[in-house]
């Protein structure tokens, strides 16, 4: 069963040819509710028409539902709260979607630039460098390039940054996609010695922030081991460790089937593991002496 | 590398300039553990991470300035000005001439009343900002004033960014004028290679003798990486000399808050003992250290020799010392690096493996100096101003060798000493 089936869809408005556009993910897939051809408004955008954000986050977003980048950025769980999204404005919005950062100043005016965009967040970036031609630091002297100087072309936002700032809980299902694409290639094998430590990375932080909102202390070392996924899961106090010390190995398919469930623990207990199925979720848990338990959830687990 | 990204996201952990992540991937660099490219896309993830959550307070932390390769710098031309009076004029005490700019080296001490001071200064009313520069071809250019000062205390340099001839018999500067005595024998340069044991600890040696403040609260994530990722193995000996040295407190340290000096002591007593033999005392710090005292007492002598050196491009930087300046208490050599890493605000997010210059000088009494930038202007790529040595410079000694040293070559720039005692 993929998880993402029982994901609830999520909708984000966003400002559009001054317009409010919906941007809908549904089991997997997104699209822009508000345009009929995508395709071709990007063909008319690269022939010299108007910019659309609605079609430029598409775009985005199926180059972003495979990169491990995402995992880094957002957030790791509850205790790792990011800026809240901004405020979408039809009225400030008629322009590209990624905002351009100013000359030689590659996310200074980020503040400005990318909580919203159009054409009036672009001219105000592009203002910044213009009226600070140079960092004064006392003692120190560092400046970047001028603008127009050859060699030094407007810096592009990351676009991952815009995407990680939608509102309405899209982020959440971006996360999700990234996470069930790895969890696919991990099982058929096919995932590369270099992204081992991407994976192991982002689960260990998951993992951490997980077992110390469990145990309510953000002091408690976490150390994680990411396992092959036939590998028994483990959990264990660290005996040896001078403070409190928890050391666990999970598959990284704990992201899906239990972190991105939002079930990492509940009556006081952690969870190991979550199988679906039908229309329940068995759950392996742990108490905080450590005794090991099966939960079992039975009906409403999948959205109708 | 990206476990301690994990640690700079944690809420309250780490102010954002204080990240060591760009110095963990420059480590991991120059060991050859990470490719560059990958460890720089970690860094700006982990920036973007940053960026997306509460207390970025719009810190630029994906800024990179831009870096250009080093090309080795000519040997300048240095010369004493002798005033009026057919003397070497201590306001102004020497020039340097270069074919791309001309500076004259201020050193004022004396009254702040500013009628007084105009009397024998070229422009009258405050410290001048700006004033002309002239040479004996009819050239005049505009010399801005480069340095700091008050209460009767002015230090710096005027320069002008555009050259003169470097044939030039005088100088002028705001009216006065000044006969150039060149230094009479070129200062002798050499390029040494050190000896090197693994590179992990060949690394950690060279980060805690350039760190511009010791002990260095940086190079503790350094080392948790360097043993992690199997650079360096938990028992090397470079971490007893690192411990050491950090034992020695402010016999070679100073200037660090007892906070940080406590809490890094503390992480390294729970370090494994090391039972190398070469260390086996435990008493004896390690070499170079072991040699230099700070806080040696010897009164210096006081006045300007002239240098007017340039080393080569090793390891991807390279150094110009125009003069040194004695007193007292200390010395500071008049020094312009070229290349280098990166030392702004941002240097936390930048990857960049070049070393930095390690100032060691020794003279021919077997003194051992170390020196530090005080006072300096620069950018991504270099800098200009003074590195201050302690302690003060023996008297007795005739020659003196400044060693910039990098990873694992020196540059040796030997320095004849005058008699002290015969030139005042």
């Amino acid at each position: 069963m993929n998880v993402l089936d029982l994901l609830l869809p999520a909708t984000a408005h966003i400002a559009c040819q001054n317009e409010r556009h919906r941007l809908r993910w549904e089991r997997g897939e997104i699209r822009a509710l508000d345009h009929d051809d995508i395709p071709g408004e990007l063909t008319l955008a690269a022939l010299g028409g108007e910019p659309i954000r609605c079609a430029e986050l598409v775009t985005a977003w199926q180059h972003a539902q495979e990169d491990l980048r995402v995992l880094v950025l957002a957030s790791r769980g509850g205790a790792d709260p990011l800026n809240p999204p901004a405020t979408e404005d039809p009225t400030v919005s008629a322009g590209s979607a990624m905002p351009q950062a100013g000359p030689g100043w590659a996310g200074y005016s980020s503040s400005v630039a990318v909580t919203r965009s159009g054409r009036s967040n672009l001219r105000r970036a592009a203002a910044v460098p213009a009226a600070m031609p140079g960092l004064a630091i006392p003692g120190r002297q560092f400046l970047a390039s001028s603008p127009g100087t050859p060699g030094h072309e407007l810096p592009r936002e990351d676009p991952l940054l815009e995407l990680m700032r939608l509102p309405g809980g899209l982020p959440d299902r971006l996360v999700a996609m990234v996470i069930s694409h790895w969890v696919e290639r991990i099982d058929a094998g096919t995932a590369p010695a270099s992204v081992s430590a991407a994976l192991s990375v982002a689960l260990a932080g998951r993992v951490s922030h997980a077992v110390q909102m469990w145990l309510g202390s953000t002091g408690i070392e976490v150390d994680v081991q990411l396992l092959s996924p036939d590998t028994p899961c483990y959990l264990e106090r660290i005996e040896s460790h001078p403070g409190e010390a928890i050391r666990c190995g999970l598959p990284f398919a704990w992201l899906s089937d239990v972190w991105l469930t939002g079930l990492t623990h509940l009556l006081g207990r952690f969870s190991l593991d979550a199988r679906y199925i039908d229309d329940a979720v068995i759950l392996d848990t742990a108490d905080t002496a450590l005794n090991l338990r099966t939960l079992t959830l039975s009906g409403g687990i999948r959205p109708r | 590398m990206r476990r301690q990204g994990e640690r700079s996201l944690v809420p309250g952990t780490q102010a954002p300039h204080e990240s060591p992540l760009g110095l963990i991937g420059s480590a991991l660099v120059a060991v050859g553990v990470l490719d560059q490219d990958l460890a720089s896309s970690i860094v700006f993830d982990y920036s973007l991470a940053r960026r997306l959550r509460p207390g970025d307070h719009g810190f630029p932390f994906t800024f990179q300035a831009q870096r250009e390769p080093v090309a080795a710098p000519q040997t300048p031309t240095v010369a004493r000005l002798v005033n009026a009076d057919q003397r070497p004029d201590e306001t102004f005490p020497y020039a340097m001439l270069s074919a791309q700019r001309a500076e004259i080296a201020v050193t004022y001490r004396g009254s702040d009343n500013w009628p007084v001071v105009a009397k024998g200064f070229p422009n009258p009313g405050n410290f001048p900002h700006s004033v002309p520069m002239a040479d004996d071809t009819g050239t005049t250019h505009q010399a801005m004033f480069n340095g700091g000062g008050g209460n009767g205390e002015w230090i710096g340099r005027f320069v002008s960014e555009q050259p003169f001839s470097l044939a030039s018999r005088w100088l002028e500067l705001g009216g006065l004028r000044f006969t150039l005595d060149r230094q009479a024998a070129p200062v002798d340069v050499r390029v040494e290679e050190l000896p090197s044991t693994t590179p992990g600890a060949d690394f950690l040696r060279h980060r805690q003798a350039s760190a511009d403040r010791l002990p260095s609260p940086e190079i503790d994530p350094v080392i948790e990486a360097l043993i992690v990722t199997g650079a360096l193995a938990s028992d090397d000996p470079v971490l007893d000399e690192i411990k050491q040295v950090w034992n020695a407190g402010p016999t070679v340290t100073g200037r660090v808050p007892p906070a940080v000096r406590r809490r890094m002591l503390q992480k390294f007593a729970a370090m494994p003992p090391v039972t190398a033999p070469s260390l086996s005392g435990g008493a004896q710090m390690p070499a170079p250290w072991s040699r230099y005292d700070p806080q040696r007492v010897v009164s210096g002598p006081t006045g300007t020799v002239l240098i007017g050196a340039s080393s080569p491009v090793i390891e991807g930087a390279a150094v110009t010392f125009h003069a040194l300046a004695s007193e007292v208490h200390g010395f500071t050599v008049d020094t312009e690096q070229f290349g280098g890493p990166p030392d702004h605000h941002f240097a936390n997010y930048v990857v960049d493996p070049t070393p930095g210059f390690a100032w060691w000088a020794e003279d021919d009494l077997s003194n051992l100096y170390r020196g530090h930038w005080s006072g300096w202007s620069g950018s991504g790529n270099g800098r200009r101003g003074d590195i201050a040595y302690a302690p003060a410079l023996e008297p007795m000694a005739t020659r003196l060798r400044l060693l910039p040293t990098l990873r694992s070559h020196r540059a040796v720039v030997d320095v004849a000493l005058p008699d002290w005692q015969a030139a005042t």
